[in-house]
């Protein structure tokens, strides 16, 4: 009640101003007579008595002021005073304005573009019950605490049936694409496979129906499928009475016994999940499967992983031989951690990124304020000699500078919403995120708060020093300009050499990943894309080519291309370089010491080496006679030939495919193969990782493949890519193309990643670069404008032009070596921990400090000569007389 | 002769609200009264007198209305309010525990 009191009287106050002012000066001129009457009655003259009693009352117009003050009537009435006086100060120096809101816009969007990313991938909660009790069961190894987060079948079956720690422990692996064929439905949809409990593990229940049962998930059991709630709505038009139905998945028959609920979210988008079956092949005993676990709600991660420890050590001392490679431990990594990855070292770095940029351009507008302020600092001398409070000029430096902040919000929060779009349509790297990236309350609240911080913290330092100013001193200075109170000069150099230092940092960090870039398009790949058009041919699991049928294929295929006119030549290969894995135990035959688990396989046509310009080294390549009947042959490439034969010559000895350490995989076996030929190293799943051990065999000899790439030198014609998908449903209709695009492309999506932090860091590097060129311009010109009487005194005592020119760049150069110096150190500091973005060169790389370096001195030169230049021609006499 | 700045900090609040207590009283008589009663020991200066009473009403401890002195002149008279009745006990409590203390401190003979 009393506040609701108090507003009223403070609404009052405010609305009928002109009637309390009219009291109030009332009140104290009756005030002003009683005091009269009274000195008249001690004896005074009328006039003697007026003056005596104005003197014992003292200033009318301060007590009026004060009393205002008290109604806090001026509070208010002050702030819109200020901002109005705010809007017309900024509207007049509209330069300023413009200045110091697109750099703010510029920093504040940035950093909110990049916020959102990170408060959608990094911050917000897995949408699961509970988040923080799933963990990725991962294997730890002893090198450099390696954690790898994919499984053996019998490692993780081992686990869910030795640990006590979990509530539900699930794996689940790729399905690939499948042929979903209900009634009139078809549709290539893409599956998941996965065991019982997968979701009840992430603690997701199907809307209708339920999750796999034991038996669907064994070799001859039912086959069963859940569905996605898009693949049910697009699909079954969320008819509820599916349960039950069969639909055919690549000619098989699977029965429909779930649907998601719709806000269900995995990382990996899939239309449906099958269960996963192992029949102890390769895919089984392979590192392939994801574990996911839900912990018990009455263990913590630490008390989960020491049991999980235990059961390692029963699991090292039953299978000792399954225990290679240093793996030491079972890493249970938190799940929202572990779809992280590198994808948070790369959003942290962006967000150090625009971090830095939203302090150069803080900076800069601190040090644009501090030289306003010095020219306003006469007229702030003035108001203070009025009778100004100092509290009520630092109010009105507040709102000036809270409306520029502010207004440099807003235009940041417009750049935002289309950097965010760019940012989220580039950026290269999978985002994990469970929800829209998208600029909603959180970010705007982060967006105001930055704009709030910057405007405040970067207008308080030159407000209290001007509020601390010296009225007598700079009373005095009215008429004449003398240098600048050397405080504020201080400060001014203190900020302009943080601006270098930390455009040097984002520059030099810019130059080692534009080098790394650099260095990543030197690397040689071991083929020329130049000129190659690939495609690709997946094969269904029903039209899954075994041996004669594949072999056939592919020999009619290659035919029917090289006879398009232009095609020079064809050739085909299960997976390309640099286009993904497939590995496998290859073993030297009668050497089990000579194993490698993970050896690269491919399958190729006799021409394809030929046609990806890839160097024969030793011995022979295939012919069209290494068919299925002939011996069985293979190539290798120079890295395997390093590896196991050292000095020796390799062609005529012999290797076996899915063997390892004489122990022998039953769905991969082949036969012995002859090594007859050496070719060169060609890059491998990866461009920054070297070549690994590969072995090549005639695709004639193969036992069956789920899909081949192809490359095809031809020159360029409009109507190929027509051809070569003519010519492909000529020889088999239902056989689908996919991915048909010059090979070059897809090479460059191998360096995407890299690309975007490069050329974003540029990007950023380059405007903090004129940001800074513009802080050292207007710190020089500045004080050249302050020094112009000493100048011109200089001059007239005998100073030359060079004196004065080499006197200001001075200046300007020493703030920018200190500037440059701190910016080196403090970007060899950070670079070391980014050395997992780096390729090819060394975070202290010499080459990148140089040029860095002679970058920012030809930059800061510029700067600070064109307003050295017009000091040196200043005339003594025009300078001396200019008061 | 003290100045304002000498009254101790927020006794012109207590001050002002005694004064007024029995009866209203315009600007000039509160400063007369306290120079009075003070044996012209305090005395009000109005470039505090003023913004107090102002700061007073605003804080609703005190309320003003116009009407006519005895010499038939319109003045502003000052009233206390309620809640300014409880403020004025509440500050008379602290001020006798505060000056008791003071003296205890002041004439306590450390020989």
């Amino acid at each position: 009640m009393r506040w609701a009191d108090k507003l009223l009287l403070r609404v009052r106050s405010l609305f009928r101003r002109k009637r309390i002012d009219h009291e109030l000066d009332d009140e104290l001129r009756f005030h002003l007579e009683q005091q009269i009457e009274e000195n008249l009655a001690a004896g005074m003259m009328i006039e003697q008595a007026r003056y005596a009693a104005r003197r014992t009352i003292g200033g009318l117009a301060q007590i009026q002021e004060e009393c205002r003050d008290m109604r806090r009537v001026n509070l208010i009435q002050n702030i819109l005073q200020d901002l109005h006086y705010a809007t017309r100060m900024l509207r007049k120096s509209s330069g300023f304005t413009t200045v110091a809101v697109l750099s703010l816009a510029l920093g504040i969007g940035a950093n909110t573009a990049v916020f959102s990313v990170i408060h959608a991938v990094l911050l917000r909660a897995l949408p699961y019950p509970d988040p923080g009790r799933l963990v990725r069961v991962s294997r730890q190894y002893a090198h450099e605490g390696a954690v790898i987060g994919y499984l053996s079948v019998p490692q993780m079956e081992f686990w869910k049936e030795n640990s006590r720690a979990f509530e539900a422990l699930a794996g689940c692996r790729g399905g690939g694409a499948r042929n979903l064929v209900s009634g009139a439905v078809r549709e290539w949809i893409g599956t998941m496979v996965v065991t019982t409990d997968f979701f009840r593990a992430l603690g997701v229940s199907p809307v209708i129906g339920r999750e796999f049962r034991a038996e669907e998930t064994r070799l001859g059991g039912p086959q069963a499928i859940v569905l996605s709630d898009g693949l049910w709505r697009r699909q079954f038009g969320a008819d509820p009475t599916v349960l039950g139905r069969m639909v055919k998945l690549d000619g098989e028959s699977y029965t429909l016994v779930g649907v998601l609920p719709a806000g269900f979210w995995f990382p990996e988008k899939r239309d449906a999940f099958l269960p996963l079956r192992p029949n102890g092949g390769v895919g089984d005993t392979g590192m392939n499967t994801q574990v996911i676990a839900r912990i018990k709600p009455e263990l913590n991660l630490r008390q989960a992983q020491a049991e999980m420890a235990a059961v390692f050590e029963s699991y090292r001392r039953r299978y000792p031989d399954q225990v290679t490679g240093g793996e030491r431990g079972v890493a249970l990594v938190p799940y929202q951690d572990s779809l992280l990855g590198n994808v948070r070292l790369n959003l942290l770095f962006l967000f150090g990124a625009v971090g830095v940029l939203l302090l150069i351009a803080c900076s800069n507008l601190a040090s644009l304020l501090l030289a306003r302020l010095s020219a306003r600092q006469k007229e702030i001398a003035l108001r203070l000699a009025l009778g100004c409070s100092r509290g009520r000029l630092l109010g009105q430096f507040l709102v000036e500078n809270l409306l520029v902040s502010l207004m440099g919000g807003l235009a940041g929060l417009l750049a935002a919403f289309w950097l965010l779009q760019a940012f989220v349509a580039l950026m290269p790297f999978e985002l994990p995120a469970s929800a829209p990236i998208r600029l909603d309350l959180p970010v705007l609240i982060f967006t105001l708060a930055i704009a709030v911080g910057t405007g405040l913290a970067f207008s308080l330092l030159p407000v209290l020093s001007s509020v601390r100013l010296d009225i007598q001193a700079a009373l005095k200075a009215v008429g004449r300009s003398t240098t600048a109170g050397p405080a504020r000069q201080r400060a001014r150099s203190i900020l302009v050499t943080g601006e270098v230092a930390l455009s040097a940092a984002l520059l030099m960090v810019a130059g080692l990943l534009m080098q790394s870039l650099y260095r990543m398009h030197q690397e040689r790949l071991g083929f020329t894309p130049q000129g190659l058009i690939m495609f690709d041919t997946p094969f269904a699991a029903d039209g899954h080519r075994g041996d004669t049928e594949l072999a056939s294929f592919v020999r009619t295929l290659s035919e029917r291309i090289q006879s398009l006119p232009g095609v020079q030549s064809v050739a085909a290969i299960n997976v390309l370089p640099l286009d993904g894995q497939n590995n496998i135990p290859v073993q030297r035959a009668g050497h089990p010491e000579q194993s490698i688990g993970g050896m690269e396989y491919r399958m190729i046509t006799p021409s394809y080496f030929e046609t990806m310009s890839i160097p024969l080294r030793r011995g022979r390549l295939f012919t069209a006679d290494d068919g299925g009947a002939a011996p069985s042959v293979a190539l290798v490439n120079e890295t395997l030939v390093r590896r196991w034969w050292p000095q020796a010559h390799p062609i005529g000895n012999r290797i076996v495919v899915g063997r390892f350490e004489e122990r022998e995989f039953p769905d991969i076996i082949e036969p012995p193969r002859e090594i007859v030929g050496v070719v060169a190293d060609t890059k491998g799943p990866e461009l920054k990782a070297p070549a690994r051990p590969t072995v090549y065999i005639p695709v004639a000899q193969a036992r069956g493949s789920d899909g081949l790439s192809w490359v095809v030198r031809a020159g360029l014609s409009a109507g190929l890519a027509q051809q070569l998908r003519r010519a492909v449903a000529d020889i088999d209709s239902t056989q689908r193309v996919i991915r048909m695009q010059p090979l070059t492309e897809m090479v460059a999506s191998a360096t995407a990643d890299s690309r975007f932090d490069a050329w974003l860091l540029a990007i950023f590097a380059g405007v903090a670069l004129a940001l800074s060129a513009i802080g050292i311009y207007g710190m020089v010109s500045f004080s050249v404008a302050q020094r112009r009487h000493e100048i011109g005194t200089r001059m007239a005592l005998g100073a030359s032009r060079g004196d004065v020119l080499r006197m200001v760049v001075r200046q300007g150069v020493t703030l920018l070596t200190i500037g440059l110096a701190l910016g080196i150190a403090g970007a060899l500091a950070v670079a070391r921990s980014l050395a997992s973005l780096l390729y090819g060169v060394r975070s202290s790389d010499p080459a990148s400090i140089l040029a860095v370096s002679l970058l920012l001195l030809g930059v800061g030169l510029v700067a600070s000569y064109l307003p050295a230049r017009r000091a040196s021609r200043v005339d003594p006499m025009v300078a001396l007389r200019y008061e | 002769m003290g100045k304002p700045s000498d009254l101790v900090q927020g006794t012109l609040d207590l001050l002002i609200l005694k004064t007024i207590s029995l009866e209203p009283k315009h600007g000039w008589a509160i400063a007369k009264r306290i120079q009075q009663i003070s044996n012209e020991e305090l005395q009000v200066q109005q470039g505090s007198l003023y913004p107090a009473l102002h700061r007073l009403e605003q804080q609703g401890w005190i309320k003003a209305h116009w009407a006519e002195t005895e010499a038939g002149r319109n003045a502003k008279l000052y009233s206390l309010t309620r809640a300014g009745r409880t403020q004025m006990e509440k500050e008379l409590a602290n001020w006798d525990r505060l000056s008791t203390a003071i003296n205890l401190v002041v004439q306590t003979n450390e020989a």
